[in-house]
């Protein structure tokens, strides 16, 4: 079985982000960019669906700037065949990742799409959805446990109330949560072989998909600072001050 | 033409090895110096890193970019801790003299030894307890002719982990010049003697190793009848073991900024009066000028060309910035630095102990 994981190079999760002075955006000017963590939660669970013998093949793609190929080649060195990129030096929304990716199964018939459930620069958590609704797959979503069986495939999903098991008929799209698994650090030797792996460059237009943005961007700012705490000395004064600011009765 | 562009695969390598140093190896680097020792689980994991594999894997056709590489990645390790960059520094300096300077055979015999998944020690022993203890102009370790092929006596000091290694690679004089000898640590006349502590590096305790005439074959001479250029390996050594102290320098800035940003003395942060933040200012110009020494003498070294110069000037401005940088990092804690619940004392005293090793070859 043929996996497809899509991957999203993102400002890096160690990286305290600041907003541009003019407030259009944030500022990604020499700033250390990494795959997006559940995306490598994504690549970490292809990679042992392949040494279980589930996978037979593993493909990345990413869609983005040039320099996303340099997210692909962590992909690969971390155990992916091969890989895509569609490269896009403007923005693309989640529809029109979801619509590129859709193009991607319909040529590539993958029987599992694993993607992280969400980039955490944009936080969207659509594109696999997305997928799943123009594909007409089924989906898992927020995926903490994959079991692979013959043609259907158990996922364990995360919600509010605790955890749910929805049993999905392959192919399938599944979005992975924080605790599916703990993405392997990629070796060197593991590094310098990725290098010669296969990996194919593409555009938009290749597909026949418009990523022209629908959504305009107005304002971006940081949140407003936190406001310093306050020390009570006993209980009653605490239920006092909770009183007074009308959060308690 | 001058780039300080980093190849893909060389950020690619950078930044997973960064990863690890932060996500397992920093948190694990004080329970190391309080044992005296690293752990064989976490040698085994600094080993699936590939780092050591991964020169040996190289053919010798492609662009070799191993000191680069090797200066890079060392930085990180050290960031986390000066121990684990020593831990790895030692073994890939005996691994790449062999990879780079042995004869077929000796590659053959030796490089499988390092190639698996587990942890393997060895050491370039250079340093000696004599007086004369630099470089490698007057050495008293000799390898005498011997109907066998050698017979080598001497001894040896600062040997990281000398308890571990399967093999010294022993820098002699022979027939009047420097050589180098392959000697298994288990060869007659081998002892290992770890009696003596260290000041800092205790994750990686140094040993001070005898040779009272141990015989050795005529494969034992690094090269064979080639023989070998020792200063390359030397001067590799130092790039190694400075590129360590800038991670150790960076380390040290990164804890400075953050900690003088939160402290408020006589109501603002340490960080916004001014004399704090001139020396974190020098503090990280000196860590970056640091860098690019190291970085020159391992293009340098890749290049082939003689990196002697380049490599002793990295040696000594690193070691001196790392003292210094190590001692304010202690310092510009005030009466915390010196306490074992912050890490300032641990990276001061790793510093010190790895700027005095003129084990130069050891590390």
């Amino acid at each position: 079985m043929k996996v497809l994981v899509p991957v999203k190079r993102v400002i890096d999760y160690n990286v305290k982000p600041r907003v541009k002075m003019d407030g259009s955006g944030v500022d990604l000017a020499n700033v250390k960019m990494s795959m997006n963590p559940f995306d490598e939660i994504a690549v970490e669970e292809a990679i042992r669906l392949k040494e279980k013998g589930v996978a037979t093949e593993i493909v990345a793609v990413s869609i983005g700037e040039a320099k996303a190929q340099e997210t692909l080649r962590t992909a690969l060195a971390m155990g992916a065949d091969r890989a895509i990129l569609i490269v896009s030096e403007t923005e693309v929304e989640p529809l029109g990742v979801a619509k590129l990716l859709a193009k991607v199964v319909a040529e590539e018939a993958p029987g599992l799409v694993i993607l992280g459930k969400q980039a955490i620069d944009d936080d969207s958590n659509q594109t696999g959805q997305m997928l799943a609704a123009l594909t007409g797959r089924p989906q898992g979503t927020f995926a903490s446990k994959v079991e692979v069986e013959g043609d259907t495939v158990k996922v364990t999903r995360e919600v509010d109330g605790g955890l749910e098991t929805v049993s999905l008929k392959t192919p399938a799209i599944i979005t992975t949560d924080l605790r599916l698994n703990e993405p392997r650090y990629a070796s060197l030797p593991n590094i310098m072989k990725a290098k010669s792996k296969p990996l194919a460059q593409k555009t938009p237009a290749d597909y026949g998909v418009d990523v022209t943005p629908r959504l305009k961007t107005l304002k971006v700012s940081e949140p407003p600072k936190r406001q310093a705490g306050i020390k009570v000395a006993d209980v009653d004064e605490l239920a006092a001050k909770l009183k007074a600011l009308g959060v308690a009765a | 033409m001058i780039s300080f562009e980093l190849t893909e695969e060389q950020e690619i390598a950078r930044s997973t090895v960064r990863e690890f140093a932060g996500q397992v190896l920093r948190p694990l680097a004080r329970q190391a110096d309080i044992d005296g020792r690293i752990d064989d689980d976490t040698l085994d994991q600094l080993w699936s890193l590939g780092i050591v594999q991964s020169m040996i894997e190289q053919d010798g056709d492609g662009p070799e970019q191993s000191a680069i590489l090797g200066a890079l990645l060392l930085e990180e390790l050290g960031w986390a801790d000066a121990a684990f960059g020593v831990a790895l520094a030692s073994p890939l300096g005996f691994v790449r003299a062999v990879k780079e300077q042995g004869s077929a055979a000796q590659k053959e015999a030796l490089l499988p030894q390092f190639a698996g998944d587990r942890y393997q020690a060895a050491a370039v022993a250079l340093a000696e307890p004599g007086l004369i203890a630099n470089g490698i102009d007057a050495l008293s370790t000799r390898a005498e002719a011997d109907p066998a092929g050698y017979r080598l006596s001497g001894a040896k000091i600062q040997v990281p982990l000398g308890g571990k290694c399967s093999h010294f690679l022993v820098i002699a004089e022979h027939d009047g010049k420097p050589d180098a000898f392959i000697v298994p640590r288990d060869a007659p006349g081998v002892t290992v003697d770890d009696s003596d502590r260290q000041l800092g590096l205790a994750g990686v305790a140094s040993v001070t190793v005898r040779f009272d005439d141990v015989v050795l074959g005529h494969e034992a001479r690094l090269g064979e009848n080639r023989g070998c250029d020792v200063q390359r390996i030397v001067d590799a050594a130092r790039v190694g073991a400075s590129s360590i102290l800038v991670g150790v320098c960076r380390g040290v800035y990164d804890h400075s900024v953050d900690y003088t940003k939160e402290r408020h003395v006589h109501g603002s942060a340490l960080a916004r009066k001014q004399s704090v933040a001139f020396r974190l200012v020098d503090m990280f110009v000196e860590t970056e000028a640091s860098r690019w020494m190291c970085w020159r003498a391992a293009t340098e070294i890749d290049k082939g060309e003689p990196a002697t110069r380049s490599a002793s000037l990295a040696q000594s401005y690193t070691r001196q910035q790392a003292t210094w940088i190590t001692d304010e990092g202690v310092q510009l804690m005030g009466g915390h630095g010196f306490m074992r619940a912050n890490p300032v004392e641990l990276w001061f005293r790793n510093a010190r102990t790895l700027s005095m090793l003129e084990g130069v070859a050891s590390v």
